[in-house]
Formats: structure tokens, sequence, C-alpha cells
């Protein structure tokens, strides 16, 4: 099958999950075709080497160039019929050029704001076309802008599949399907469970360390974080609180640390690579995830397979991945109470930490597993293209 | 006297007290340059402040990023600016460009003081302060010396080598005083000079009402510092107890579509309105809508508005951040809470929900508090005795 990926940046640190997807697609014999807005060659390298079955197309003003220097007609005729929207007609017709090219059996657009982005092209897109709703473009965007919501119709109209990281997305989205339900299909998000795994048994730190992985965006709920473990110090625990990731949040971040006096427990570590993030794993107690909303939390996906405890807020589809008191705990969004409540129930208790983090690594294997997630993927492609 | 005034955007929404302050020093007779780097030309701010009542007022814009025929017309003008500036690399040759332009409007729109509005602006400035001729003074009002020193490598030093240069620093509290001293600042070289508002114009036309649905404001820009997801918190629980109510907040900012956000995920877009910026008029007629001004700050030089509030006859709620404590005594003129603490924030809105009396006396004794120690005469006679005192005028 030959498959184009359309996403921003590519491969990208904070979105491991599209290389993955993709690696594992060209694993299984498709040809690869990504569309992005920017390639990070070393990461690229890193990954793919010199894999020949993909083909990263980076759609900037090189290529446009390129584009409008063998194409001068269409620059003439866009110039002279459309002249009011030369940038915006040309642009469109040069991503047309671009995709069509690979002679797509499909084409998936890996966020719905990118599905919007490309709204006028997509009529005319050889190949069947699958959009996914994985996070903030639904739950934020969609809440605030009404042309969003007239657009996000329109796409839902023009592409033959709806990709949903979770049933609390299908529940979001489903206000601006207008008919087109039947279009939507939940595939949850993976990992590969042979890369996240423990080197070692699970074993208490001192201090005690809470682990997060995110950007640091207000979406991640990190105030609500601080605010909570701010009662945990209150309560004369001795710990450490890592923040992997960076992000427009940073100075809040650093700033409310200050003020809360939290400086010797709480560490914003910065931007960590894959194989530091998997040694960080190996070096924290409970994973913790205070978000105020979500898709599905793919940190929490590698944590609980790496057999650490969860706390997490109960935002967008968390809890059809943790079953509380049981693979991890769940608290309402923003109460701090609680979750303070919850962490140091694990805090004070090594056995109820290491059962769960065990219960979450068979929760992760059975069901959030890179292979089936990919084996639903090429399900649903094989279905679009008539070979099922 | 001929004095300076280098602020960033002129004038500005969310900055009267710049506006207030240079109109008030051209009232009294002195000669006032503004340098400003952000032209601001909104007509409904040209139409309230009326600059060009003051022949006495100069506005001088640094502002490299306007036209195309102005920046040819910088090059025609001052040739050798543009010579000077000549670097194989673009950023360099802009910041030079900058600098040379810069000291040639310096040089020839000349005062006996410049002050500077902010540090953080005094700070990309500095290169050129050997330059000066005449004294210089920098304001330390907030985020500059609360937040950055935290969150940016190497501030703390800039800020150092910035007190060392300058002559007079001016702090907008003694809360400010206490965080720079921290930083190095020579105390000789400091004075406290509190913000202060037109009470004249900030006068509550009607007696203070009890009315049938109580409504809480809040005014600021929509960033992390104003704390309004702290105030979102309190709000929420205040729900539960008392139903009765609505949240105004106006202002904009880059914060708009977290709070959007927030308000709708706990359900409160029935109890809280984000209202955007709205002019000073509209501002007057909001407050006398109102029944209790909150500011849930995280992070504060002394608020405004909150001082507005107060002439306008609210309760205040407001958080122990920055030098709050210095303009609000608690239980006397108004209510102040421990920083982030939404419990007792939520307790302190419902106490007042449901009394009246309290808070038609905390607004009583606010307006009082305003009137006797934070008008704009004792503002203007502090600058002005600390530019003679620099100059030896």
């Amino acid at each position: 099958m030959r498959i184009v990926v359309v996403t921003n940046e590519f491969p990208a640190i904070s979105e491991t999950f599209i290389s993955n997807k993709v690696m594992h697609l060209i694993r299984r014999g498709h040809r690869l075709f990504v569309i992005c807005n920017e390639k990070n060659k070393a990461l690229f390298n890193a990954l793919f080497g010199k894999e020949k079955r993909i083909e990263v197309i980076v759609l900037g003003k090189p290529k446009l160039f390129g584009y409008i220097l063998t194409h001068p007609y269409e620059g003439l005729k866009t110039l002279i019929t459309k002249r009011r929207d030369v940038k915006k007609t040309l642009f469109t017709r040069f991503c047309l050029y671009a995709i069509n090219r690979c002679s797509p059996d499909i084409i998936h657009f890996e966020f719905s704001a990118l599905g919007v982005f490309f709204l006028d092209a997509i009529p005319k897109l050889k190949g069947k076309k699958v959009v996914s709703c994985r996070g903030t473009a639904e739950k934020v965007k969609l809440m605030e802008y009404e042309d969003r919501k007239t657009k996000v119709a329109e796409l839902f109209n023009l592409v033959d599949a709806i990709h949903c990281v979770s049933e609390d997305m299908r529940q979001t989205i489903l206000p601006y399907c207008c008919g087109q339900e039947k279009k939507i299909f939940i595939n949850f998000p993976s990992i590969d469970i042979g890369l996240f795994k423990r080197k070692d048994s699970y074993q208490p730190h001192n201090p005690i360390t809470i682990l997060s992985i995110s950007r640091l965006t207000f979406q991640k709920g990190y105030l609500t974080g601080l605010l909570t473990v701010k009662k945990i110090k209150e309560a004369g625990i001795k710990f450490r609180w890592l923040i992997v990731g960076d992000g427009p949040q940073y100075e809040e971040l650093a700033f409310h640390i200050h003020e809360m006096n939290l400086q010797e427990e709480v560490i914003l570590a910065g931007i960590k690579s894959g194989n530091e993030i998997i040694e960080l794993y190996h070096q924290a107690d409970i994973y913790f995830l205070p978000s105020v909303y979500e898709g599905i939390a793919n940190a929490v996906l590698e944590a609980m397979s790496m057999e650490l405890p969860v706390v997490c807020t109960k935002s967008g589809g968390m809890d059809e991945v943790i079953v509380h008191n049981e693979d991890g705990f769940l608290a309402v969004v923003y109460n701090e109470d609680k979750l303070a409540c919850l962490l140091l129930q694990l805090i004070n208790n090594f056995q109820l930490r290491r059962k769960m983090g065990e219960a979450g690594r068979q929760k992760v294997v059975r069901h959030f597993n890179i292979n089936s997630q990919i084996d639903k993927f090429e399900d649903v492609y094989n279905q679009l293209i008539g070979m099922k | 006297m001929r004095i300076g005034i280098v602020v960033a955007e002129f004038p500005s929404y969310s900055e009267t007290f710049f506006a207030n302050k240079v109109i008030g020093l051209c009232e009294r007779g002195h000669d006032v340059v503004v340098f400003r780097s952000v032209r601001n030309t909104d007509k409904i701010l040209e139409d309230i402040y009326r600059f060009s009542n003051y022949p006495n007022l100069q506005i001088v814009t640094l502002d490299l990023r306007q036209s195309v025929s102005g920046i040819i017309k910088t090059i025609l003008n001052y040739p050798i600016a543009w010579i000077k500036s000549f670097d194989t690399d673009l950023s360099v040759i802009k910041k030079k460009v900058f600098d040379n332009l810069c000291k040639i409007y310096f040089k020839k729109h000349a005062c006996e003081v410049y002050h500077f509005g902010y540090s953080g602006l005094a700070i990309s400035y500095l290169s050129l302060f050997d330059s000066l001729k005449g004294k210089t003074m920098v304001s330390c009002l907030g985020t500059a010396e609360k937040v950055k020193p935290v969150s940016e490598l190497n501030r703390i030093d800039k800020l150092k080598m910035l007190f060392d240069k300058t002559d007079s620093i001016h702090c907008v509290s003694s809360n400010m005083a206490e965080t720079i001293k921290k930083f190095g600042a020579p105390v000789n070289k400091m004075y406290i000079n509190r913000p202060a508002i037109d009470t004249g114009f900030f006068s509550p036309k009607n007696e203070y009402k009890q009315r049938e649905k109580i409504q809480i404001l809040s005014i600021g820009r929509l960033v992390f510092q104003k704390g309004f997801l702290i105030g979102i918190l309190a709000i929420q629980d205040l729900k539960k107890q008392f139903p009765g109510f609505t949240w105004k907040i106006v202002g904009e900012g880059p914060g708009r579509e977290e709070l959007f956000f927030h308000i709708h995920n706990l359900g409160l877009a029935d109890h809280v309105e984000l209202m955007g910026k709205k002019t000073k008029d509209d501002v007057v007629e909001i407050y006398s809508q109102s029944d209790i001004f909150f500011l849930p700050s995280v992070c504060e030089g002394i608020a405004n508005v909150v001082l507005e509030a107060m002439a306008m006859h609210l309760p205040v709620v407001s958080s122990m951040s920055g030098g709050m404590d210095e303009a609000i005594t608690h239980e006397v003129d108004g209510i102040l809470v421990e920083n982030y603490n939404r419990s007792l924030m939520t307790k302190h809105l419902y106490d007042l929900c449901n009394n009246f009396e309290k808070r038609k006396r905390l607004g009583a004794e606010a307006k009082k508090t305003i009137e006797e120690k934070f008008s704009l005469k004792r503002y203007i006679d502090v600058f002005e005795s600390e530019y003679v005192k620099l100059t030896g005028n």
C-alpha cells in the first residue's frame, strides 16, 4: 500500500507516536510518504537510517519555488484567474501536486487541524482520506472558534474515515459529525512494550521520585500539580518531582515553583532524549499526570509499561486506560486535595506501588501494544481501498 | 525641567499610569519627552488623553518596525548611523541601527533626566547609558524583577549592571525594594513611590447599594501573573455554596484561550464572563455596577486596578502578592488572602456575598484610604522632588 502521512514536524521528539506508526507500517512492507513542514534530520537518520521505503517531503519555500519554476503555466493561471488569493491558491495547488505525485492509496492527516489547513486541497486528492482527532484541536479550538466548527464539519464530510484516540474523543466530535458517525473508528494510542520494559525489578528510591513528562503547556495542568505537591510537602514528606519537557509555560512554572518555595523539590529538567527518558523511568517511583485535558496521554502508557504506578486526572480518555484502584489512580480534574491524597497513599505504601505497577504493565501489554494498533490501522486502510 | 520618559507602548490601555504621570508633569510646567518603542495609533486612546493639548509634550517614536518609507527616511536623514551599523550579520545590523538611531534621538531631544519605565526596558538600552548626558532613573514595577530573574539565566547579572549604572531607582512598593535589594540594588539610590490614581475620575456617582445578584469584578491582562486560574477554582467552589453571582473579567491577553477553556471545562460559562478590553469610561461604568472586586494575582507590584476599585467604594478580596498589603489593611479597608490559597478566597468571597453591611463598610474605608494615601498629587510630587534631587535644580 502507498500511504501518505501528513504531519507537522517529522520526526518530532514529542510526537513519537507518529514516527512509531510510520516505522511499523514500513516494516510491514508498505511504502510511506511523510508530508511535513519541517524535517528533523538528525532524529530521522537515527530512527530510519538508510530505509528506502520512506520519503519525507517538506512543504517549504524551496519546494514551492521549485514547483513554480517547473510549472510556470500553473503559476500564470493562478495569477490571472485568482487575483485575490494568489498565495493561498498557489499553495493549495502545490500541495495537491506534492501529495498526488506520490500516487497514494491512503492519505492520513495526523491532526484535524492539519486537515482543516489542507481543506481546499482535499476534494482533489487521489486516494482515500483519513483524519486523526487527538486532543487540542478538538478540545480547545472547537470550543472557542465558531468558524472552526464549520470547517471541521466540512472536513469530516470530505474524508473517508475519522480516527479517534478514545471513546471520549468520539463523544467530543460527535456534534460536528452531522451524519458522518459511521466514518468514526477508535484506535487507542499504543507503545512499543519491548522498548518500554524494565531492566531491573521495581525498587524504592530515596527520596521518593515523582515523574511527569510532557510539553509545558496549560493543558498539562502543572499549576494543579504544584498545588498538589505543595500539600505533600506540608504533610512533611521528603520527595522530588521531576518534570521533563519544555514549552511556553516554562516561565510561569519556574515562577510558581519559586513563589511556592518548592525549588528544593521540583526540578524542571528540560527536554530529554528517548534513552534518557527510559533511564528516568527507572529512577522514578510514581508517575503523575495532573492534566486538565488529554486525548490519551502516551507518557502514561509508557510509565505503566515501565511498571510505574500512575496518579492521573480523569481527563479525556484516561479513564478508558486506567481502572481506578486497580492499575492506577484517577482523580477529578483540578482537584489537588484528592490528587495529594492519592499520591500520599502510594508514597506511604511500597507494596501498593509495586502491585499497581505490575497491573499497569499487564494492562498495556494486553491493550495498548503497538502491534494491535498497527493491525487496526491496516484493517481500516484495507477496508477503505476495498481490499477486504 | 526637561524630563524624558522611556516606555514601550504609548499610550496603552493597561498602563494608564504612564499617561497620568506624563500629563501630571506637563500640567506642572515641565517639558516632557516620551520616547516610545511601539506607536499606538488607537483613535480611542488618542481621544481620551488629547496629548495635542500639551505644547510642552513631545512624543518620539523609536519604532523601527514601521513602514518602508519610514526606514528610507531614517536612511536619508541619518546616513552615518546606517553606515556605522554595517555588519555581515543582519540581526547585528538591526541592533546596531536601533542603537545608533536611539543615540541620535536621545541627543536631539536632550533631557536632564531620562526615566526608564521598566527595568526590563532599561536593560535593552543599557549600552546607551554612557552616551546619555542627563541623569538616569529606572522604575521597578513587577514582572521584570519578580519573574525574569527566576526564569531567565543572566537576568540577575543584567539587573546588577543596570542598578550599578543608573543614578536612581524607583520602587513601586517596599516589597519591591526588598526584592531588588537581593539583586544588589544600592539602598542609597532607591526610593519608593507607590502608584496612584485619579480620584476625581474614579469616584462613585451613586451610593453603594444592595443588588439582587452579586457582581464580582476583576480587571487585568490575561497573563499568568494575574492568577486567574486560581480565581476560577475559587469561584467554582463559591458557586457550590452561593449560586447568585456573576464574575466579570475585563482585559485581554495571551492567556485568553486557556481561561476560556478552564471556564467551560468547569461548567462556569453561566457565571464567568470574559469581557475583553475596555476604555477608561467603560471601566468606571463597570466598577459602579459591581459589588466586589477580586484580585487572585500570584505576582504584583501594586495593582492599580485595586486602587481604582477601592476609590470606587468597592470591597476588595486580594491575594497577598507583591505590595498588596501596603495598599490594603486586612479586615479594615479590604480583605487579604495568602497567595494561591483558593479555599480562603472562596471563604472570604462567600462571607462578603452574604454580608452587605460589611461590603459597604470595607468599601467606605477603602475609599478613604485611597483619598488619603494614593492620590495622583502625591505621586507626581514624589517624582518631581526625586527629579529635582537628581539634577540639583
